[in-house]
């Protein structure tokens, strides 16, 4: 009888081998609000009924059915369950200090897997936290797969978490919270736009391409010295970041406001005459100049892309100047990839007469499709 | 500045992402206390298993030491998870079966109840592994090999499983080893021939037992099905479920073959009530659509709803329910073809190969047509009910 047994369960799996017919496995929901000022957290929590009946046996008439009755009457059980897996503590000024969860009501709600008891409660933690620490171990030493959906609302701000037996504790920041963290992600949008934004790339190339060479009386010739080349370099960056920082700051903060489509067209115009200049040029000495002034365009493109990013609810001096060191970024990878490939080959006549003037043609070409597209509105990157 | 998404994996996120928009915002209802103590909030299938359990249970909580008693209650739990299509029973198994796999020498019994429940969880190469660890040990445990032999078929490798269900001739009752080897030389060029060999020696004696009876009979059906004797298989499946009621596999197999033979409105009438599981109430979401049923749109949000939940959750086990939802229920042919073919790399039971063919002519890939063919005629798999299939 024993073997026979045993035997059925490799019967049963064979039939149904390639289908686990469930999806969800357990989850709780776990909420809390911190106040803008005073001590008390305020909590929600979501827990499957099934998983409290697994652990619990809320099924006080053993029928298969869990009634309101019957989560009503194992209230302070469930309640004693939760909280004995909850540890919550709170860190400020210097202090540390446990907040004990009460339960304030009990609830329920329709999750997409079947109904939860929502346990509302509040947690005094006897000072004002900066930082929490949550310990979570609900269901962990019965169901390794359980997890726990943390969401903490503190200072307008939303962090979620995952809880999981092998990343059950969190500490989150709730002084200021995740400021480093968006600062880091205007920092890789600035990068990222740089990169994904031809049209600058372009324009730098335009300005980077002649740093290395000198104009004489039979056209481009070799500059000597790296220094030179370097401080050329360092002159056209520093104007095209003034100005373009400028711009992208009173845009962003409101003072000034142009047409997308206007600004859009103006850098490809800008970055023509770029490639023009290379070609035929008018201004050498002081292409900063040019620089700085064509940098006050593309401040304008920025600050299109900084919106579109979406800046409610964030610290805008936090976002331009993450925005702006992370076009910075971009701009000195740019630089440092160029530079010293163009400066050794500064000599060679494929470098001043072929690659410069044929870069600078490409550029040219690229700029009048984008200028043509976008002023007649379409779209061409 | 969004990450741009192309291709099938964008159609497959936006579908997703549209038909769970209205369900998403009603799973964040506001909670409320219920009006009367006699509402009843959950039904709890697995109770009178889990009533009959806690002895166990605490048996093992008191003697640690005791394998018997754990190894038994693990095995109850991936037999209820199975069985209620409830994968936290599953996981349940787990931390019971924990201190015994991590000694030195595991019991064989321990690393087999290991490899079922990874098996359940679609880690089929780890599954493998430990059986082959199990084997080791006890070369003549028949489940051993059963479930090896099932886990290679799945995943296409015929003639490996067919070793494997020939060493359970050694190590089981012929009827379990027939019925194995019929499957797998079924799916690989001899379907006439193993379809009649095992009809002969199927037996409904009720002595045998009621799981090993249904296992045979749905065998049957496939191949029957595959033969192009829908009515047979219908037969065949219904005997099975009237065998193993509770089967959940069973109820999914019927379902579908009824969808095949365009009678939607049985599907609704098998499966009415059983939106619980989720294999079951896409079927019912897909019977629903065809017949414009009032409660359609309902199962195809709280379907999208648990797919969206379990993706979150970081799922990646249930590419076939997807694949079919969003050829039947979603109308995405490209994010079904995706999903498809995605199931197609790791499992090729039937219902696998019917849903990339499906998927591939609705999303007129030639590609895709073509790869799948190949491996028809690569591993000689034959089934009639296949769009292009000759008779």
């Amino acid at each position: 009888m024993k073997r026979a047994r045993r035997f059925l369960l490799g019967l049963l799996f064979m039939l149904g081998s390639g289908a686990a017919l469930a999806h969800k496995p357990s989850d709780s929901y776990l909420t809390l609000t911190v106040p803008d000022s005073g001590t008390v957290l305020e909590g929600r929590w979501d827990i499957a009924l099934r998983d409290l009946d697994f652990v619990l046996g809320l099924d006080a008439n053993h029928d298969g059915d869990i009634t309101w009755g019957e989560l009503r009457a194992a209230r302070a059980r469930v309640a004693a369950y939760a909280f004995a897996h909850l540890k919550l503590e709170a860190v400020g000024h210097g202090d540390r200090s446990a907040c004990a969860p009460e339960l304030t009501q009990l609830q329920v709600d329709e999750h997409v897997d079947g109904h939860y008891a929502v346990l509302r409660f509040r947690a005094d933690c006897t000072l004002a936290p900066q930082e929490l620490a949550v310990r979570y171990s609900l269901l962990f030493d019965v169901d390794p797969t359980h997890r726990g959906l943390l969401e903490v609302s503190a200072a307008g701000h939303e962090q979620a978490e995952v809880l999981s037996r092998e990343s059950a504790v969190v500490g989150l920041n709730l002084a200021s919270p995740g400021r480093w963290q968006q600062f880091r992600d205007f920092l890789g949008e600035g990068i990222w736009h740089i990169w994904k934004g031809y049209d600058h790339i372009l324009f730098l190339l335009t300005l980077l391409f002649p740093a290395v060479v000198l104009r004489g009386r039979r056209g481009w010739e070799a500059r000597e010295s790296l220094r030179d080349a370097v401080l050329d370099v360092l002159k056209v960056v520093t104007a095209f970041t003034l100005a373009h920082s400028l711009t992208l700051s009173l845009a962003v903060l409101g003072v000034l406001h142009l047409p997308a489509r206007w600004v859009e067209s103006a850098i490809a115009v800008t970055v023509l005459l770029g490639a023009l200049n290379n070609l035929r040029p008018v201004i050498v000495d002081r292409r900063w100049v040019v620089a700085f002034a064509f940098g006050l365009v593309h401040g304008f493109g920025f600050a299109s892309v900084l919106a579109d990013l979406g800046l409610r609810g964030t610290n805008l001096a936090l976002a331009l100047v993450g925005f702006n060191c992370g076009v910075e970024v971009g701009q000195m990878a740019i630089v440092l990839a160029i530079l010293p490939p163009a400066f050794l080959l500064r000599h060679t006549r494929l470098y001043r007469q072929a690659f410069m003037p044929a870069g600078s043609i490409a550029i040219g070409v690229a700029a009048s499709c984008w200028l043509v597209a976008r002023l007649s509105g379409a779209s061409l990157g | 500045m969004s990450r741009r998404c192309t291709g099938r994996s964008c159609a497959f996120a936006r579908t997703i992402a549209c038909l769970t928009l209205a369900a998403a915002t009603a799973a964040l209802a506001t909670p409320y206390v219920p009006q009367a103590d006699a509402v009843v909030l959950e039904h709890v299938p697995a109770r009178s298993a889990l009533e009959r359990l806690s002895p166990l249970r605490a048996a093992v909580a008191a003697r640690p030491q005791d394998a018997g008693a754990a190894l038994e209650l693990a095995q109850e739990f991936i037999e209820i998870g199975r069985r209620e299509g409830d994968p936290r029973f599953v996981a349940y198994a787990e931390p019971v079966l924990a201190p015994w796999l991590s000694r030195a020498h595991p019991p064989e019994r321990a690393l087999l109840l290991q490899a079922t429940a990874l098996q359940y969880l679609h880690q089929f190469d780890a599954a493998l592994a430990l059986l082959d660890r199990a084997l080791a040990l006890a070369p003549l445990d028949g489940q051993a090999w059963l479930t090896q032999a099932a886990l290679l078929e799945l995943r296409g490798d015929y003639p490996a499983a067919r070793r494997a269900c020939a060493r359970l001739t050694r190590a089981a009752d012929a009827l379990v080893a027939l019925t194995c080897l019929a499957s797998v030389d079924g799916r690989s060029g001899a379907l006439a021939a193993s379809y009649a060999s095992l009809r002969q020696v199927a037996s409904t004696d009720p002595r045998l037992p009621a799981e090993v009876r249904s296992w045979t009979l749905t065998v049957l059906a496939d191949m029957a099905e595959r033969l192009g004797e829908g009515a047979t298989a219908e037969t065949d499946l219904r005997a099975a479920l009237a065998a193993t009621p509770d089967d959940p596999y069973v109820s999914a197999a019927l379902a579908d073959l009824l969808l095949a033979r365009g009678r939607a409105q049985d599907v609704l009438t098998l499966l009415a009530g059983k939106e619980a599981q989720d294999g079951l109430l896409l079927r019912l979401a897909v019977a629903g659509k065809r017949c414009g049923d009032g409660a359609a749109a309902r199962w195809a949000a709280m379907y999208a709803a648990r797919m969206r939940e379990a993706r979150r959750d970081g799922d990646v086990t249930h590419v076939r329910e997807q694949a079919l939802f969003l050829l039947e229920v979603a109308d995405d042919p490209q994010a079904a073809l995706a999903a498809a073919a995605a199931n197609f790399r790791t499992q090729r039971e039937p219902i696998d190969v019917r849903l990339y063919v499906k998927a591939a002519e609705r999303a007129h890939s030639t590609a895709d047509r073509g790869a799948v063919a190949a491996w028809i005629a690569a591993a000689r798999y034959e089934d009639r009910a296949l769009p292009g299939a000759g008779g």
